[in-house]
């Protein structure tokens, strides 16, 4: 006959995994990973949102299906003779910029290495330097890849093509980030 | 109770719990006078019809799902982002749930659960990545590889899978030099690779050495794994430098991890000290230890004092140093194949094996290649892989034999 705690025991001796312990376990990878998205929902629901001009750069991810690559007219490449900084940046540094609203898009006034205090009317973003190449600091933001199906894609990267594509960027108040939408001429393009 | 009253209770319960069938009760129980003996005893034939069935049925539910997942792919961008949070949650969720419940739980069949498992830790992986694709995120690779990382490790405990576990060390590997790279594309792993080289230099031994923690406790199996891996990193680390000719380590930053990891290889070989001095382990994976370590380091310091190292303009220190590493680098394969041999671990022999090939492969493609005209260095190459392949080949079987004896 069978014990009781030989049951509780596979053939070497080990415990078994019992339900509650299963679920215990799979809470974590499902805690991990709602974390992760509620980083991003929080952004993206209460952050402001901002409205910068984009510009074409190149085209498909292999491994995760067909999404547009976006450059920024105004943030992507900052000189720094226009654009104030607390002092020089290397690549891989972390870099935060002040933006405000000049007519219709958001441009970069001010950057600095540490989280910079904002009035009413501007925003804090928080990048990573890609390349230093003199007075010109490249910055990734985390909001260059927009997903769509194939078709649309190609659609949406001719119209950045001809300059007509602006995205719609929601910026909390830790100067996270997250891409929106894209407002191509006069359509919003969001992903459902 | 008499015994053959307690015969008859243990056979009726071994029925009951699969451990016989009824017709090798019945013989059992006919050897005692207890019942008439079966005409026949059916030993196989109800497992092999029950096991065709359990193929049948698997092969039913592979093709349901292989259906659903093409349904699902083609009309992925229909799909709102709510119901592609469900599929993806829930498809992991029922991978682990059914690896766990006949592989852990009910123990049916352990070997798909323990697969099973194992896709479900790759599923977490997808389901970070399409997640991210939903919110927009960018391909992040050092958060990607790190969060993956996290979510599945403290599963290759609670499961004891050691897929989940080779799995979550190439991860967190990824990680690391894809945050030492900065950047955050894909293709930046193998930059981050170069310039972080002098922390993977140390990172091997260091997973050697957390193998050495499991030996004591209910994760012993996991040791093997850290110690393979680690070794396995190790060897092709140095291949590395052995086939660049020093090259590589033009870049090989003093990147703080670099120092992090040279005290857990320090303490590595301390650890290998101490079970030697138990009595638990053996002098050639001991020596291996150290040469491995001294190895490193050197190549570490020497790396940190150099600069602009290049194969054609190598000075006379470089290459008596070159010189140095080709020769540690083979004592370190034969002392990795001894100490397989002598802790009786194959997986040890086959990686010395495999860099025996690569070392030899790499002598004759520089030296002998060069020299001869490319047709004869071919064929003689070609006659060397196929009877030198063969011979080791017959050795490594010979000595694994004699290992599982």
């Amino acid at each position: 006959m069978v014990s009781r705690e030989e049951k509780k025991n596979d053939n070497k001796g080990n415990k078994k995994m019992n339900s509650k312990q299963f679920v215990l376990m799979m809470a974590v990878p499902f805690v991990v990973i709602i974390g992760f998205i509620l980083y991003y929902s929080i952004t993206l629901a209460t952050g402001e949102e901002i409205v910068l001009k984009v510009m074409p750069i190149d085209p498909v991810d292999l491994f995760r299906g067909n999404y547009v690559d976006l450059g920024y007219r105004d943030i992507s490449n900052l000189d720094l003779n226009e654009v104030g900084a607390d002092k020089e940046f290397l690549e891989g540094e972390v870099l935060y910029a002040t933006l405000s609203k000049k007519e219709e898009f958001w441009t970069v006034d001010m950057i600095s290495h540490k989280k910079i205090f904002v009035n009413e009317n501007e925003v804090c973003m928080k990048g990573k330097v890609r390349s230093v190449r003199g007075d010109r600091v490249g910055v990734e933001w985390g909001i260059e890849s927009f997903f769509l199906p194939a078709e649309k894609a190609k659609e949406v990267e001719s119209s950045v093509r001809r300059g007509n594509v602006s995205s719609v960027v929601s910026v909390d108040e830790s100067c996270n980030s997250v891409l929106k939408a894209l407002i191509v001429g006069n359509e919003t393009v969001k992903t459902k | 109770m008499t015994q053959k009253h307690w015969l008859e209770k243990e056979v009726h319960v071994w029925e009951k719990e699969k451990i016989i069938n009824k017709s090798q009760g019945q013989a059992i129980l006919s050897k005692y006078g207890m019942a008439k003996k079966p005409a026949k005893v059916h030993v196989h034939e109800e497992d092999k019809q029950s096991k065709v069935i359990g193929v049948v049925a698997i092969l039913g539910v592979i093709l349901i799902g292989l259906g659903f997942f093409v349904f699902v792919a083609s009309n992925w961008q229909e799909i709102p982002a709510v119901l592609k949070l469900i599929i993806l949650f829930g498809t992991t969720f029922l991978l682990y749930f059914i690896g766990w419940k006949i592989g852990y739980d009910t123990k049916r069949f352990p070997i798909i659960g323990q697969a099973l498992v194992f896709l479900g830790s790759i599923m977490v992986g997808v389901t970070i990545a399409l997640t991210a694709q939903i919110f927009h995120i960018q391909a992040n690779f050092p958060r990607f590889f790190l969060i993956w990382f996290i979510a599945i490790a403290p599963l290759t405990y609670g499961f004891k899978s050691k897929p989940t576990l080779l799995l979550a060390l190439i991860l967190f590997g990824c990680w690391m030099a894809s945050f030492m790279s900065g950047r955050s594309h894909m293709f930046n792993i193998l930059e981050g690779f170069f310039e972080g080289f002098g922390v993977f230099l140390f990172y091997g031994l260091t997973l050697y050495g957390i193998g050495y923690m499991h030996e004591k406790s209910v994760f012993k199996d996991f040791k093997s794994v850290y110690q393979g891996f680690g070794l396995l990193f190790t060897l092709a680390i140095l291949y590395a430098v052995v086939v660049s000719e020093l090259e590589i380590l033009e870049n090989a930053g003093g990147h703080w991890l670099s120092y992090v990891f040279l005290v857990t290889a320090a303490l590595t070989v301390l650890g290998s000290a101490f079970y030697l001095g138990k009595g638990l382990g053996k002098v050639q994976e001991f020596s291996w230890n150290v040469l491995a370590l001294i190895t490193a380091l050197g190549v570490w310091i020497f790396s940190l004092s150099v600069e602009n190292v290049s194969y054609r303009n190598l000075t006379e220190g470089m290459w008596a140093f070159l010189i140095f590493v080709y020769v540690i680098f083979f004592i370190l394969i034969v002392l990795t194949v001894l100490s397989g041999y002598y802790q009786r671990k194959p997986i040890f022999i086959n990686i010395g094996l495999l860099f025996f090939i690569l070392y030899v492969g790499y002598f004759y493609f520089t030296t002998v290649f060069k020299y001869l005209p490319k047709s004869l260095a071919l064929v003689i190459g070609g006659l060397i892989l196929l009877l030198g392949g063969w011979y080791l080949e017959k050795k490594r079987r010979m000595i694994i034999k004699e290992i599982k004896k």
